[in-house]
């Protein structure tokens, strides 16, 4: 079992490097989007379109799957998924390790996908009924929905930590045995790996909590006399 | 795999604040941006519509004005053929009329004209009829034309009215009166005679005689005593023949 790396320590709390790294990745994140957003024009040169079409990508894909409310969900999966591209590439880099490498960083996120979803759905229907919609169809479901939960929860987690742990790994693994030209398509397989590992954990987060706002959403629909 | 709360913990706020610096620097400026261009296509797009309905309608009310003119200007021409009709028909009277006036003066004109003609004619035909009397009368003239003109003079003095008779004997009567007796030729002495003693019943008195030979007379007597004059001559008679003809004009 690998030994918990910390960096340095700050009065009880140890600070490790993943923790150190995800510093990096917000500063480096949030400069950039400081300077790439502080002289927007109406008339936009190609880095704002870029930036545009970005941000616009993101919103048409939760627009499709949650209409109407792309703008609520919008900064906790787009953060996701841009956190979790940057977090997943950065172990392309030499002496730094993915944050999301680390079980603890895949089952933050993953707690918060829990606690978002929830927020959500008590904030879309209210918090009896969002709670009455795991006694639905039947109060038997009760104990169903809640292992899904936690089992979703947790598989969101370990799958995200797994596959870039295991990339890592892998990585290495060739490195030491193969030397260094080898790892090149290693690496473009940790890209997209890593790209597609970033989209699948935004998406199911992003499913997760449609669901729950949606089935809140029916409840309501039904009280009005609403039959969409 | 291994857990550290603390690491967890930590990521949990270092996610959370990133989520708030991307929702602060990146995504509300993004969506602001895009949402203020989409306002001002909005507006543009508004403008465009506006400026296409009020292009429409300035169409619409220019095809209107068309279709008034046209009708105005139709109704103008109506008008204008009717008072060209009126003007036409105005002018053809008038002219009409005129040339009425003027073919009457031509008649009229033509008229005088050959009344002009008639009367020069008659006047030529008269002077030439009297020329020719005259030339024939001076060839058929002679004593015994002489003897019978003074026949008529006698005869005429002799139905003279009393109020010229009067009248006559006054002129006589004057002191210096004289009784001029011309003749063509000499009268013989018993013509003479004669034309005395009817002079005599008709004066009363005959005053001083004067005689007188004026062959112009061509043939007859011209008796003048102060302003009456008694004629019964060819010269007179074909002078008054002219003159009466002259009058008649």
């Amino acid at each position: 079992m690998e030994s918990i790396n910390i960096v340095f320590q700050w009065g009880p709390i140890g600070i490790t490097s993943t923790v150190v790294t995800t510093w990096l990745l917000i500063a480096l994140i949030g400069l950039s989007a400081w300077l790439a957003t502080r002289r927007l024009s109406l008339d936009p040169s190609r880095l704002q379109t870029v930036l545009e079409g970005a941000v616009l990508t993101i919103e048409d894909a939760i627009e499709q799957v949650l209409p109407g409310q792309a703008r609520l969900i919008l900064p906790f999966v787009g953060s996701l998924w841009i956190f979790l591209a940057f977090a997943n590439l950065v172990g392309i880099i030499p002496g730094l390790n993915s944050p999301t490498a680390d079980l603890s960083t895949t089952a933050g996120l993953a707690l918060l996908v829990f606690l978002s979803v929830h927020w959500y759905g008590i904030r879309s229907g209210g918090l009896l009924a969002y709670l009455g919609h795991y006694l639905k169809p039947s109060p038997i479901m009760l104990p169903f929905h809640i292992v899904s939960e936690i089992s979703r929860t947790v598989a969101l987690a370990v799958r995200l930590f797994g596959n870039i742990m295991s990339l890592e790994s892998a990585a290495l693994l060739v490195l030491v045995v193969a030397g260094f030209l080898a790892p090149v398509p290693v690496l473009m397989l940790h890209i997209v790996e890593a790209l597609v590992q970033a989209y699948i954990f935004g998406m199911l987060a992003l499913v997760y909590i449609s669901g729950s706002i949606q089935s809140q959403q029916e409840v309501l629909d039904k009280k009005t006399g609403e039959h969409p | 795999m291994q857990l550290d709360w603390t690491t967890l913990l930590l990521q949990i706020v270092n996610f959370l604040i990133l989520v708030w610096i991307l929702k602060r620097f990146l995504y509300q400026p993004v969506l602001d941006i895009i949402h203020r261009r989409q306002q001002g296509i909005e507006q543009t797009l508004a403008k465009a519509s506006d400026a296409e309905e009020r292009a429409a309608q300035l169409e619409r009310d220019y095809q209107a004005r068309l279709a008034d003119w046209d009708k105005e200007r139709k109704r103008a021409h109506a008008k204008l053929l009717e008072e060209l009709a009126a003007e036409r028909n105005q002018r053809s009277k008038q002219l009409e009329q005129t040339l009425a006036e003027q073919r009457e003066r031509d008649a009229s004109l033509e008229q005088r004209r050959r009344d002009e003609l008639q009367r020069q004619l008659e006047t030529a035909a008269l002077g030439q009829a009297g020329r020719f009397v005259g030339r024939l009368l001076e060839r058929l003239s002679g004593p015994e034309l002489d003897e019978r003109l003074v026949a008529t003079v006698i005869e005429d003095l002799g139905q003279l009215p009393d109020e010229q008779r009067r009248e006559l004997a006054a002129a006589a009567a004057q002191p210096n009166a004289t009784l001029r007796i011309e003749t063509a030729r000499p009268l013989n002495q018993a013509t003479r005679d004669l034309l005395l003693d009817s002079l005599r019943g008709v004066l009363g008195k005959l005053p001083s005689i004067e005689d007188k030979l004026t062959p112009e007379l061509v043939a007859g007597v011209r008796i003048a005593l102060g302003p009456w004059l008694l004629a019964a001559n060819l010269q007179d008679e074909l002078s008054c023949f002219r003159n009466g003809a002259y009058r008649a004009d």
